[in-house]
């Protein structure tokens, strides 16, 4: 079993980082597989004078690989703008993941895939809208 | 006589191989199943030796290849409890079976304001369709209820029928709770209304005897690939009359008698709903798989999976943390059970599992609306065979305690 769940999933699965909601959060995005029937929210916070990310939490309801992705994903996006989480790689998340089995893949791409495309809606809405709810996988 | 699961298996190339170094243990059969060299053999007999394309030709090859995807009809005609082959309609799945009752019935019965009544626990196959017809088309679509113990409420099904009510469809068993339904009374009730019935056999055709006669339904489909045959082949059993009045769903070659520039007559049934150059292999194949499990006998088949899915309910039941999903008796259960570990994931369970070479079903089962109404994201489900032992539900007890202490 371990070849498929390396310590940091389990570690992360376990005891995640970042997991919870933040009060009056910047900006809520939130998404879901469908098809398995995964769900995320992540609650931002930017920093004033940067605008870029300060704080982070994230909850939900997943498998082991998703949540622990998901937490990680938390972690690689802090400092950083919306601009650059928009350009994140699914590569940037498997280089501290670890890899994944083939079959397991979209499980661990859920979360990176809801904060990119929430990014994305966030900064092409002119009324930088504080909620992105919907988005699939 | 009870089946020698052993003896079967030698019948199954698939089952000697290995997944992740440990031999295959097979339990997604609700979602297809495995094919005996019986059936691998027939469809190359074809290829090598008669491929020729059906009812075009007066070559010899034609001639045989037109015999065999006739006797292919006939056998499935039989196998169900049709009175004769002509009732018979080769499509490429069950779900295009469904699409062909509710396009072909949209032409000339149904019409807006008129309803349907389905159950909860549909298949997505047995409920977009309709569904969508419905949305076009301006008629009503109504679900009966599923108790809480995962069988159908009938007294629920019973008040939602009415004179409005046109077409009745249900699953004759459950892809996820394995919820065998009472068609014969659903049937005898619905026909009070004079509602027209369509069974959505693909989950009981393979597992148990099948009379679509004394069960009364006008419309009955199944799948070979879910009873030992290959994909691109489902069944529509309908009562002659009704075929008769029917309007064809798909047009072209085959489907007609006599063409004109500016008008068809078409063919005698059952070719009038078979446009097209078909699926002759697979036609080819489903006969095979009909034959061999003839030679081990229905009653025989049932008796088997009964036999596996007690031990796989007490195993699952005497197991900490597991929650069983459907009814309890076996008398009202098809080899399939569903089942979540407390605090695990589907998906979790079935990576694990597959890890001990256990192929095991985790998601919703293209059944969401059935999924919300339990209340749940999805299940891990395993689905019986004839080739399945109760050795193998003993191994998969044993993975699912390993997996609850290694994620816990």
């Amino acid at each position: 079993m371990k070849d498929i769940y390396s310590e940091v999933i389990l570690d992360l699965y376990r005891n995640p980082v970042n997991f919870g909601s933040l009060e009056k959060p910047d900006l809520h995005l939130a998404g879901g597989n469908p098809l398995c029937g995964d769900e995320v929210a992540f609650d931002v916070r930017f920093d004033a004078e940067t605008g870029k990310v300060a704080e982070i939490r994230f909850n939900g309801q997943g498998c082991a690989i998703s949540r622990a992705a998901e937490s990680l994903v938390t972690e690689l996006v802090k400092g950083k703008s919306p601009e650059e989480i928009t350009h994140l790689t699914p590569a940037d998340l498997f280089e501290v993941l670890g890899n994944i089995i083939e079959t397991r893949v979209k499980c661990a791409l859920l979360g990176l895939h809801v904060l990119k495309e929430g990014m994305r809606a966030y900064r092409n809405d002119p009324q930088q809208t504080h909620v992105v709810a919907g988005i699939k996988i | 006589m009870s089946l020698n699961a052993q003896k079967i298996r030698e019948d199954f190339p698939i089952l000697e191989r290995k997944v992740h170094g440990k031999p295959l243990v097979y339990f997604d059969n609700a979602a297809t199943t495995q094919k005996p060299r019986q059936v691998i053999e027939a469809m190359n007999d074809y290829y090598r030796n008669y491929n020729a394309n059906v009812h075009r030709a007066v070559h010899s090859l034609s001639a045989e290849a037109s015999n065999a995807w006739e006797q292919a009809h006939e056998k499935a005609a039989k196998f169900v409890g049709a009175k004769s082959w002509d009732e018979m309609v080769f499509t490429k799945n069950a779900t295009e079976a469904i699409n062909l009752v509710a396009y072909s019935l949209l032409k000339k019965q149904l019409k807006a304001g008129d309803e349907i009544l389905l159950t909860k626990m549909e298949h997505h196959s047995n409920l977009v369709p309709w569904q969508q017809l419905a949305l076009a088309h301006g008629l009503k679509v109504n679900f009966a209820n599923v108790r809480s113990n995962g069988t159908l409420d009938t007294e629920d099904f019973e008040k939602k029928l009415s004179k409005k009510t046109k077409l009745v469809a249900f699953t004759n068993c459950s892809n996820v709770l394995g919820t065998i339904n009472p068609a014969e009374h659903l049937i005898k009730v619905a026909h009070e209304f004079d509602a027209l019935v369509l069974v959505d056999g693909a989950q009981s055709t393979p597992h148990m005897p099948v009379d679509v006669r004394n069960m009364d339904a006008d419309f009955f489909v199944f799948s070979a690939h879910k009873m030992l045959g290959p994909t691109g082949i489902g069944a529509l059993y309908a009562k002659k009359d009704l075929l008769e009045r029917m309007e064809p769903f798909l047009y072209g070659g085959d489907m007609i008698a006599e063409v004109f520039l500016d008008h068809t007559v078409f063919n005698k049934l059952p070719w009038r709903f078979e446009a097209g150059t078909p699926n002759i292999a697979e036609g080819i194949g489903l006969s095979a798989a009909i034959d061999y499990l003839q030679k081990l006998g229905m009653e025989n088949v049932r008796e088997h999976e009964k036999k596996v899915m007690a031990v796989a309910l007490r195993a699952l039941h005497e197991s900490e943390g597991v929650t069983v999903y459907g009814p309890d008796e076996i008398e009202k259960r098809s080899g399939v059970v569903s089942f979540n570990l407390k605090g695990i994931h589907p998906h979790d369970v079935a990576s694990i599992l597959d890890r001990y070479g256990i192929a095991v079903r985790s998601g919703d089962h293209c059944g969401q609306p059935l999924m919300r109404e339990l209340g749940i994201k999805g299940t891990a489900r395993a689905s019986f065979y004839v080739y399945n032992t109760p050795d193998e539900i003993k191994l998969m007890a044993e993975v699912l305690h390993k997996a609850k202490q290694f994620m816990g």
